[in-house]
């Protein structure tokens, strides 16, 4: 039986009625409507930037003015209700009308073959540039009219003032015109893209070099809208630009950022399409072209960029609205009344068994004698760390956890008060000079140190799980679909939904082992090895008696004046890298002050981090060089 | 172009093969050029060894090397090793390298091959044109097939298909694919942004051990479908490899494609000519159901085994049918270490035009079943 | 969806982690969809899950596993679509490379020739008219054939049963005159048959005695010939094909031993030349090994019935085995077809007894058995 979760492609979904009802509107408010240029999105060009998975189609197909329609014209469905809020808010309506009329256009990778063409590359761009521009008009009328809900006849295009001169080329003002000449302009120039021996230059047919400028022409279409006139501006999201060359790209998002058009442009790609410099985020490498981001054009993130505690918790938001809707359609939960999604992956913790417990008491005794800790002073250690638990908010305040921290915290003692004199007469119990604390980062190293002494789960859920996607909706949706798989178990043996922590656990390390073993994207082999070697790493450091990491390590900090030197270089590195960043095996923090020093941290994802143990906590590095990552490489 | 003599095709297996091979090019007024690839596949020397023991000098070649970034060097060597061992076989040769990927990462694969073979004379003497697509890849071997049948056709000269195969040996080689999914080069199929009907595609992926990341890939690129039929070897070498491959497909099968299991295709592993038999069926029938609701498109897939990809090729030649595909970055393959099974290969052998095809190209009467012709 | 068929297999099988039984309830679940669930012995309410069930439970709880692994990675299940696969591609891919080989030679060109050939062509097709179809069992699935061949071979050249009468020969022969006035007689004729593992049912010397379907056809051939004298519509000395669908390597060595016999035993032999074509040739290795399958032949071993040997004696009368554990004529089969399981394979797999002179056994896949 089909898992709704583990389908990833939405756009598979045939059907927009149940397309509506899984789509989440979330990424219309938080990247559009909160965007500090929204009232800018549909006059200036504007490049839409995320990783794969981050949902960019499933925006541009949200947004399409065939389904904005659809949407409209159903306002009883709650879900319509909420999805037209949304879309008003990120500007597609106004007074609950159509304020655009967007089309999708997808940019495969035909557009790249142009480039390939033994012409100028004036003439590669243009034949590329009119390509699109047909491929939008036809787009265009064919959302207009959709379903039948308005004739070509009723579709009237407005020009810009001053482009009369440009009207007969696109065919003049009426949608019949504007078809044919969309229709035989795409089919010349499709021959031409298409063919395995192109044609000489000299022979390319009138079709498809005469001048061809609707972005420029058009300004508006007034359409029938429910009776009355409407009129509404076109947008094209171009899609996958990432697929054009990059110097294909350089001169059609010049020709694109011409004031003249008037055509709202969106460009939507993935970061990797970006330089390895841009793909690491430092900002003066997103100005492109003599263009200037925010003055010539906007750029919008789907991910990152913002603070993180601040896009974790959209994002856990989000998520749970996506899964709620997704948890109906699974057919083994019928009649079990599952809701709520995040109900069925609870965060209670984990109880260690009375022997085991005994077990880690009798352990923490030994390591006592094995540092060499008075009773007296143990006993102020202890009382620190249950001050801490009595006072903490997190859910996990088990006894273990509060023997884990004991243990921590008289191994940090040790080491304080190592190189002190020892006093042949009294008892050796120095205050230490820095003071012991017990805070939130010795417990979770305490929750990372219990994982290894007892197995005790470290990873389990909602807001664990949310966090292990990396804001990525697409991999939430492979974990959460995992987690269900399991719980359609439970269903088949008839037992309760909800997932033990330790089950939890042990359905997302498997699934985040399998989605590694599955990584197949360029350099993979190369990333696979980095990335374990650095968990290990990672790994064995955060399970040191003291956790000199805290929280545990995650990362590993390199040099920036390192990094800025070899993102300039045309090392390989920086692919393997990028590559690594492109496909959420790694995340990268620039500027990231420690010490007095300036690192670039490379952090492993969360697949990555459920896959080895590692905690989803930010910030625990190990330093390391360049020297260090190229010998990981094979 | 109608090709409806490929119903009847021509075609040696095995034993067979060398026999045709001795009593055909064993003709001294034979001419011919051998096209195949220079690369690390143990199987890259098979179809030259035998063709050049018969024709001897008569025989030249053009050996496409497919350049990948920074293969292993154990590949280099072997990919030099077999160079050598080609040249030696064919000394009237000339070893091209092609570059598989641009400066920005981008498959060009099509573009250049297409460069190579347009600009590769061709003597007036030349009987018959080989492609050896045993160790090409579909980027490259596709369209080179397609430039070099037309080009056969205008002459009325033999072209010819060599694979030598083996499923167990392919199962050896692994692939990275890169991350665009795309039509190959000449086989984006018949235009339809024009139609005013709606476009229902079929999309019929060959199912190929390890390739189930490139596939969905390819498959989301595809977008929207009417159905999707994956194809299956039957019969195969090993019978259980089916059953193997739908439990390795298991999510994309269920969950992802959500593929009614009815709409499996099985072909044979062994002779390219049935899955062309069966994709033309398909094609024939589908047209058939939804002219004049829907515009019909069926996209191939065929990674995987090159025995099925040369059906596949030839269904999508006669009816221009789209492949889409994904490029491979590199490949994984210890040519040192030995086959779990020692498995030997199969060989075959394809005439795809010239004299040979005389009076059944003229004659109307076509060689198939009922329904299997549009 | 069948929840509780999944709870059962995980009871039977004591599943107990439940990553395991999710990962097994997903591999059922689709292998019974794509192909067990086709088992044209099954009956609704009671498919694949049902009967692995039922099967499963006969074994003791330490043995189950096994039974499970041998059906997860060794079973070969050939289902409808695979086998309408191998009956599709019989005439294209045997029919029509022989009979290309066979007219080129009749005009003096290369068989590659042929179709550039006016005269070939023309020999092909008469060829082709002059040719027989006689199916040997239901498995032979004329049906499908036909269907499959519909415009290239005429209705009136193919035969569903090997039991053809006097009435249908001369029926046969008008039909034939009537296609070409120049057709008088068939002359080439191929057997077709679904399946065969060791080549027994079809040719074996037993007790000094000739028996099998070829022996009866050509008895058949023999008599109808000296009924209808000159209008028997087969041509002496024709050429004979035997084609199986699917064949085991060993049946196809077999078959080509005992006929070489024949040829030159036989004196009554009614045609001149034989051939042996398969569809698909399943593998040696396809059979039950000791070193691969140790555990699973111990289960052969444990719960068998030996009543099912005395059921088999007495229905054939006659065998070269002591035992039925490993199948008839100790094939070792993991084999099963949609329509019927072979006894070649391993009883395990398809008997159902009583137990009365051993365990007694329930079947995965059901024989339908034409020996009782």
């Amino acid at each position: 039986m089909a898992n709704p979760f583990l389908r990833r492609a939405t756009e598979y979904i045939r059907d927009d009625t149940t397309f509506l009802e899984i789509v989440s509107p979330a990424p219309l408010t938080t990247f559009l409507a909160n965007h500090p240029r929204r009232a800018d999105l549909f006059d200036l060009p504007v490049r839409i930037l995320g990783a794969p998975g981050s949902g960019k189609t499933m925006l541009a197909m949200l947004a399409e003015f065939r389904l904005v329609e659809s949407i409209l014209r159903d306002l009883t469905s709650e879900t319509n209700k909420d999805l037209a809020q949304a879309l008003a808010g990120a500007g597609f309506l106004d007074d609950g009308k159509p304020r655009v009329a967007a089309v999708r256009i997808p940019m495969e990778s035909e557009y790249r073959d142009f480039w390939e063409l033994p012409y100028d590359d004036v003439i590669k761009t243009k034949l590329a540039l009119w390509l699109v521009q047909a491929r939008t008009m036809l787009a265009l009328l064919r959302g207009l009219t959709n379903g039948d809900h308005r004739r070509l006849d009723e579709i009237r295009f407005i020009a810009r003032d001053a482009s009369e001169a440009q009207l007969e080329q696109i065919g003049g003002l009426t949608a019949a015109g504007i078809r044919e000449r969309a229709l035989e302009v795409q089919r010349a120039i499709y021959s031409i893209g298409a063919s395995l021996l192109p044609p000489k230059i000299e022979n390319l047919p009138r079709e498809a070099i005469d001048p061809y400028q609707p972005f420029e022409c058009v300004q508006e279409i007034e359409i029938d809208w429910m009776g009355e006139r409407l009129v509404v501006k076109p947008v094209a999201m171009l899609d996958d630009v990432h697929a054009l060359h990059p110097h294909q790209f350089e001169q059609m998002f010049t020709a694109l950022a011409r004031r003249e058009i008037k055509f709202g442009r969106w460009m939507m790609m993935r970061l990797e399409a970006l330089s390895p410099d841009a793909v690491f985020r430092s900002a003066k490498s997103l100005a492109t072209h003599n263009l200037q981001p925010d003055r010539d054009f906007v750029d919008v993130f789907m991910q990152g960029g913002e603070n993180r505690a601040k896009e974790r918790k959209r994002f856990r938001e989000m998520a749970a609205d996506m899964a709620d809707r997704y948890l109906p359609r699974v057919q083994a939960f019928r009649n079990r009344n599952a809701t709520q999604f995040k109900r069925l992956v609870p965060d209670e913790p984990p109880r260690l068994s009375e022997a085991k417990l005994r077990e880690l008491s009798a352990q923490v005794d030994r390591d006592q004698r094995r540092f060499e800790v008075t009773p007296a002073r143990r006993e102020t250690i202890e009382q620190l760390a249950n001050a801490y638990l009595a006072g903490a908010q997190s859910g996990d305040r088990e006894p273990e956890v509060g023997l884990a921290m004991i243990r921590i915290l008289m191994a940090r003692y040790a080491n304080r008060v190592s190189n002190m004199q020892v006093s042949l007469f009294e008892e050796f119990d120095p205050d230490p000079k820095t003071p012991l604390k017990a805070d939130a980062t010795v417990a979770e190293g305490a929750r990372l140190h219990l994982n290894e002494l007892t197995g005790r789960p470290l990873h389990y859920g909602f807001d664990t799980l949310c966090d292990a996607s990396n804001e990525n909706a697409e991999l939430f949706l492979q974990l959460a679909g995992a987690l269900v798989a399991r719980m359609e178990t439970q269903a088949i043996r008839g037992r309760p939904l909800a997932l033990t922590a330790a089950a939890q656990q042990d359905v997302l390390r498997t699934k985040a082992l399998e989605i590694m073993d599955g990584w197949a994207f360029p350099y993979a082999r190369h990333v696979r090895a980095i990335v374990d070697h650095m968990a290990h790493e990672c790994r064995e450091v955060s399970l040191t008696a003291n956790a000199r990491l805290g929280y545990g390590g995650n990362a590993i900090g390199i040099l920036e004046t390192e990094i800025a030197e070899l993102l300039a270089s045309s090392d390989e590195l920086t692919l393997v890298l990028k590559y690594a960043v492109a496909h959420g095996a790694i995340e990268v923090t620039r500027d990231y002050g420690q010490g007095g020093k300036n690192w670039c941290l490379i952090e492993m994802s969360g697949v990555v981090c459920l896959a080895h143990g590692l905690t989803l906590r930010r910030g625990g590095f190990l330093e390391r060089d360049l020297d260090y990552l190229r010998g990981l490489e094979t | 172009m109608a090709r409806p003599y490929w119903q009847k095709c021509v075609a040696h297996f095995d034993d067979g093969v060398g026999e045709f091979i001795k009593s055909y090019f064993g003709q001294a007024d034979r001419r011919c050029v051998l096209v195949a690839a220079a690369g690390f596949d143990p199987r890259s020397r098979r179809v030259a060894g035998l063709l050049a023991a018969v024709l001897k000098e008569r025989l030249t070649g053009l050996f496409i090397r497919e350049e990948r970034g920074t293969p292993d060097a154990e590949l280099i060597d072997a990919a030099e090793d077999n160079v050598k061992a080609l040249q030696a076989d064919v000394p009237s040769s000339e070893v091209v390298s092609v570059e598989i990927f641009g400066n920005d990462n981008a498959p060009v694969a099509g573009a250049r091959i297409a460069a190579v073979i347009g600009n590769y004379p061709i003597a007036d003497d030349v009987t018959d044109v080989i492609l050896d697509m045993t160790a090409l890849s579909i980027g490259i071997g596709f369209p080179a097939a397609k430039l070099l049948l037309e080009d056969c056709e205008r002459r009325g000269t033999a072209f010819h298909i060599m694979i030598a195969s083996n499923p167990e040996l392919d199962d050896e080689i692994a692939s990275e694919p890169g991350d665009r999914p795309m039509a190959v080069r000449g086989f984006a199929g018949v235009d339809r942004n024009g139609s005013a009907l709606e476009i229902a595609r079929i999309w019929v992926p060959q199912l190929a051990r390890g390739r189930s990341s490139a596939l969905n890939d390819i498959g989301r690129s595809v977008g929207e479908t009417y159905k999707i039929c994956p194809v299956l070897p039957f019969p195969a070498r090993d019978p259980r490899r089916a059953d193997a491959l739908i439990a390795e497909y298991e999510t994309q099968l269920v969950d992802e494609w959500q593929v009614d299991p009815r709409d499996l295709v099985y072909v044979s592993e062994h002779n390219p000519l049935d899955c062309y038999r069966t994709l033309s069926t398909l094609k024939a029938r589908y047209d058939m159901t939804v002219d004049q609701i829907f515009e019909p498109s069926i996209i191939l897939s065929p990674i995987g085994s090159r025995v099925m990809a040369a059906g596949a090729l030839m269904a999508a030649l006669e009816h221009d049918l789209p492949v889409q595909y994904i490029e491979t970055v590199r490949y994984t393959f210890d040519p040192n270490k030995p086959l779990v099974a020692e498995t030997s290969d199969m060989i075959v052998h394809l005439l795809l035009s010239g004299p040979s095809y005389r009076e059944v190209a003229a004659s109307a009467t076509v060689d198939a079943p009922a329904g299997a012709q549009a | 969806m069948n929840l509780l068929g999944l709870r059962l297999i995980a009871n039977i099988m004591n599943w107990t982690d439940d990553g395991v039984a999710t990962a097994e309830y997903d591999w059922l679940r689709l292998m019974a969809a794509t192909k067990y669930d086709g088992y044209s012995d099954f009956r609704a309410g009671s498919r694949f899950i049902e009967n692995l069930a039922t099967w499963l439970k006969q074994f003791d709880p330490e043995d189950r596993a096994t039974a499970y692994q041998f059906v997860k990675h060794r079973l070969v299940y050939i289902s409808a679509s695979e086998m309408q696969q191998t009956i599709e591609a019989f005439y294209p891919e045997t029919v029509t490379p022989f009979f290309r080989r066979l007219a080129a030679e009749q005009v003096g060109i290369a068989p590659h020739e042929l179709w550039g050939s006016g005269e070939g062509v023309a020999a092909f097709d008469r060829v082709l008219r002059r040719t027989l179809f006689v199916g040997l069992s239901d498995g032979s699935r004329i049906d499908i054939l036909r269907r499959a061949n519909a415009g290239r071979i005429s209705q009136e050249q193919v035969v569903p049963m090997m039991n053809i009468g006097t009435e249908k020969w001369n029926d046969l022969a008008k039909k034939l005159r009537e296609g070409n006035a120049d057709d008088e007689k068939f002359e080439h004729v191929f057997l077709i048959d679904d399946f065969t593992a060791s080549g027994t049912t079809f040719i074996r010397f037993k007790d000094n005695e000739w028996k099998g379907k070829l022996q009866k056809f050509n008895k058949m051939v023999c008599g109808a010939r000296g009924d209808l004298k000159e209008k028997f519509p087969i041509v002496d000395n024709y050429a004979l094909h035997i084609h199986h669908y699917v064949s085991t390597n060993q049946a196809h060595n077999t078959l080509l031993e005992r006929i070489d016999r024949a040829n030159r035993e036989w004196s009554d032999r009614t045609y001149g030349s034989i051939s042996i074509t398969e569809g698909t040739l399943l593998p040696a290795s396809l059979a039950l090994s000791a070193e691969r399958d140790a555990t699973m032949i111990a289960l052969c071993e444990k719960y068998y019935d030996h009543g099912l040997y005395l059921r088999l004696i007495e229905h054939v009368g006659e065998a070269e085995q002591t035992d039925l554990k490993m199948g008839y004529a100790n094939c070792a089969l993991p084999l099963v077809l949609e329509h019927n399981t072979p006894n070649n394979s391993i009883p395990l797999l398809w008997a159902e007894t009583a137990g009365e002179q051993g365990r007694a056994m329930r079947p995965l896949f059901r024989r339908r058995d034409r020996h009782g």
